[in-house]
């Protein structure tokens, strides 16, 4: 007697498409969620050291490198950027007339403070005035609450700038002026190609109270 | 009258109208792929005051959490720590006649504020960090900016963050 013929001929195949509904319940309730806690203006703190006597960066000592006899770390520079409505000045060793050792930076000719200018200026300051390091020496990062060894220069004050304004100088005028004091870029050849790195300026901003110096001819 | 219908379509089986999700489900997924990308938990750590119209910069570092005071052109000194819709008159820490009183550089209401701050975290465990984070308004004058900085110095908090919008 023959077999009855399989059922698996006949028989029509199941529906094997995935239920994908549950998953869709899943995306409904996670992207409403994502995107209520999502970030479209990003948040960053600009960081600011007040005067040491309120506690600002201390030093510890100079550890000579080698090769430098030059360790005067009593020497000051004395840098500062006074901001007006005419333009930007800069100064260093308390110098207060125009020289060598004060720069005038007026508005541009859009009347517009001249930031580039002022980030050139404090550029050649940094690497002409102030120069090289002469050695390593550690100091207390208030904002990490660490001991940090860092380059250290013939001036004490080397990494410091005082940033002062008119009264009535709004923020966001003080703002780009530290911006402008941190770091410049440069280019750097790197494996036989050019890329463009950030260097340190004067990353310690002190708020100061205005002083009138020589003001800016137009 | 109308006529009746073919035997075709008498006979015509209803195909069961289903909506293709699958095209609908690449959409998503690549959506989710970017938001899960995208997400920061920084973000939920410092939220932006609705009072305060933020300056932008350049060079700036990741945000932490804080001790936070608002500045306000129109408000004054306001305490940061709590969410509020509306400024409740508690809130302001130092009002506008005191940022505008040219005889002192030092705000009495702020101060009060931070060394109450100050004390309260020296008996906690985690002590005294002395950092404070600003939320000031891109307005605001230099000399409300000094009086601020000078009076945070004085309460010994020694670093202050101004809280800026990154700009790419």
């Amino acid at each position: 007697m023959a077999f009855k013929p399989s059922l698996k001929r006949t028989q029509p195949l199941a529906d094997t498409r995935m239920n994908i509904t549950p998953i869709m319940n899943l995306m409904v309730v996670l992207i409403p969620m994502l995107l209520a806690g999502a970030k479209f203006t990003e948040l960053a703190l600009l960081e600011y050291l007040p005067p040491a006597e309120t506690g600002g960066a201390a030093d510890l000592g100079v550890t000579p490198s080698e090769g430098s006899t030059d360790m005067s770390q009593e020497k000051e520079l004395n840098l500062l950027v006074n901001i007006l409505h005419t333009g930007v000045q800069v100064s260093i060793f308390q110098s207060t007339e125009p020289g060598p050792n004060f720069f005038e930076i007026p508005l541009g000719p859009d009347g517009n403070y001249d930031w580039k200018a002022l980030n050139d200026t404090l550029r050649y300051i940094k690497e002409s005035i102030v120069g090289a390091p002469i050695g390593k020496k550690r100091v207390f990062v208030e904002s990490d609450s660490t001991w940090q060894e860092v380059d250290a220069y013939q001036y004490v004050d080397a990494s410091e700038v005082s940033i002062t304004a008119l009264g009535d100088i709004r923020f966001q005028t003080i703002v780009r002026a530290m911006d402008s004091c941190q770091k410049y870029r440069t280019h750097k050849l790197v494996n036989g190609q050019t890329r463009i790195i950030e260097k340190e300026l004067f990353p310690l901003t002190v708020f100061s109270q205005f002083q009138e110096l020589t003001f800016i001819k137009r | 009258m109308a006529f009746a219908p073919t035997k075709g379509k008498k006979n015509l089986k209803k195909e069961k109208g289903e909506v293709s999700l699958t095209s609908m489900m690449d959409m998503m997924t690549i959506i989710l792929l970017f938001l899960l990308k995208t997400f920061s938990t920084s973000g939920a750590l410092l939220q932006p005051s609705p009072f305060v119209d933020l300056p932008s910069a350049k060079r700036s570092r990741e945000p932490e959490k804080n001790l936070a005071i608002l500045v306000n052109p129109d408000l004054g000194v306001l305490q940061g720590d709590e969410d509020f819709s509306t400024p409740r008159p508690e809130d302001v820490l130092s009002s506008l006649a005191e940022l505008n009183d040219q005889s002192n550089i030092i705000l009495p209401g702020l101060e009060q504020h931070l060394v109450e701050k100050r004390e309260t975290a020296k008996k906690m465990p985690t002590g005294f960090n002395g950092k404070i984070l600003i939320q000031c308004d891109s307005s605001v004058t230099y000399d409300w900016l000094f009086k601020i900085v000078s009076t945070c110095g004085r309460a010994e908090y020694s670093t202050l963050d101004f809280v800026v919008l990154k700009k790419p």
